[in-house]
């Protein structure tokens, strides 16, 4: 018997089809090993590295440390850690209208929009949400039995850090205005700065007693056409306890007044008009602020 | 003739699993070293994967939180995301070592309230106490 051996040229041979499909499947075999059955386990990482939610968490921390704390290099610091250090302000302001879509507690969605404006951002369906954290001044409440938390703001052993964000009135104009008759407080200063460091649009309210002291705890109510929003002194400890602010919007008329024993239409000063201006270490325009001082009469 | 049969055979067999192992293999090796160097565990890593300082920074913050909307069933939930063994040990050890270190007052006051709220309280922590209500 002869066996024929019939040697197919190379050009004809077919495609290594079982070998590809052997490939693929350790492919997949190594994949799966690597990724859920031994993987690798990061330690030590940095915020960057949070998964998504964890990121977004984070976020919202670092804006109500800000609203906490009004220290704006800290905040960038933090966003930086996050990996946004180019023009988080935008980021924050992705995340804020994302949080006032999702329905978010207030306090995050204003925190969020609060931070990103700081930072330039231009948040849109969160913008509603701007302005101080409005609600009680701190008031945490005490889950140990026999420590009874009280709406003042407790006593420092060491100096409290000078104030952050407020400066000198720049410019504008100090015309108390009248104040109608029976009021505990009086208008003794109103001023207008441009400063490209301060939040755009800030309205700073120092609230005193009748020695010059910080008053806490005191409700300001901030109206324009179509709106109004309440806030309270006293929010931010590290400012003093009289220190209250609101963040404006451009091209509105303010008026605020301060809420005495419940009664609002204790009108104090109106027409705050928000425009533009040019800060003097800057090219840019950049949205003026007021300074408004209360101080109560004796 | 024999012999050559049994050679052929031997070749033959060597040469499939050849075809067979080495495509498998290479797909096993290819996918290890995709998977560890592209993990997707970075896609799932949580607060407790973080660094030490990270770490009490983001406690901090809660702190911040805190005492600004007084929410404490999150301000904790956000606690135990860090997975520590001893969370009252944990941020009332981070509370006097800012005291210690005389850090921002703010940060301070939130740190005791967190401490306070989980129980853990000690004499350092007694200026930044939150004001007592008279009578209580």
């Amino acid at each position: 018997m002869v066996t024929r051996h019939v040697r197919r040229p190379r050009t004809s041979r077919t495609f290594p089809f079982g070998a590809l499909l052997l490939g693929v499947v350790g492919l997949t075999v190594g994949l799966g090993y690597a990724w859920f059955v031994n993987p690798v386990e990061y330690v030590d990482v940095e915020p960057a590295q949070l998964a998504d939610e964890e990121q977004r968490t984070y976020l919202i921390l670092v804006s109500l440390g800000y609203a906490s704390d009004g220290d704006l290099s800290r905040a960038r610091q933090r966003l930086a850690a996050m990996g946004l250090d180019d023009d988080p302000g935008a980021a924050l302001a992705e995340v804020a209208d994302e949080a006032a879509t999702l329905g978010l507690a207030d306090t995050s969605v204003r925190a969020l929009t609060n931070l990103a404006l700081a930072l330039g951002g231009e948040p849109e369906l969160a913008m509603p949400f701007a302005g101080t954290l409005a609600g009680p001044p701190a008031l945490p409440p005490s889950p140990v039995p026999g420590t009874v938390f009280a709406p003042t703001v407790a006593p420092s052993a060491t100096p409290t850090p000078p104030p952050a964000t407020p400066t000198p009135p720049a410019e504008g104009t100090i015309t108390p205005s009248p104040t109608p008759s029976g009021n505990r407080y009086v208008l003794a200063d109103q001023a207008s700065f441009c400063d490209a460091d301060v939040t755009p649009g800030l309205l700073i309210v120092s609230v005193q007693d009748a020695n010059g002291d910080g008053v806490p705890g005191v409700e300001i109510v901030a109206k324009w056409e179509g709106g109004q929003d309440s806030f309270f002194t006293g929010l931010k400890p590290e400012q003093g306890p009289g220190y209250a602010d609101f963040v404006m919007m451009e091209g509105l008329s303010y008026s605020v007044e301060i809420v005495e024993d419940g009664d609002t239409e204790s009108r104090v000063v109106s027409d705050l008009q928000t425009g533009l201006c040019t800060p003097e270490d800057s090219t840019e325009a950049h949205l003026q602020g007021y300074r408004l001082l209360f101080r109560q009469t004796r | 003739m024999a012999k050559a049969s049994q050679r052929m055979t031997t070749t033959t067999r060597r040469r499939a699993s050849l075809t067979t192992f080495l495509p498998l293999l290479a797909g096993i090796g290819l996918g290890l070293l995709i998977g560890w160097l592209a993990p997707v565990q970075r896609f799932t890593t949580g607060f407790d994967r973080l660094h030490p300082d990270y770490k009490a920074d983001y406690v901090v913050m809660v702190g911040n939180a805190y005492l600004l909307d007084g929410d404490w069933p999150t301000a904790e939930a956000r606690l135990i995301a860090l997975d520590v063994v001893n969370l009252p040990a944990y941020v009332g050890g981070l509370t006097e070592r800012y005291i210690a270190e005389g850090r921002n007052v703010n940060d301070i006051r939130g740190l005791v309230s967190l401490s306070v709220a989980l129980g853990y309280t000690s004499p350092v922590m007694e200026p930044y106490l939150p004001a007592r209500v008279p009578g209580g």
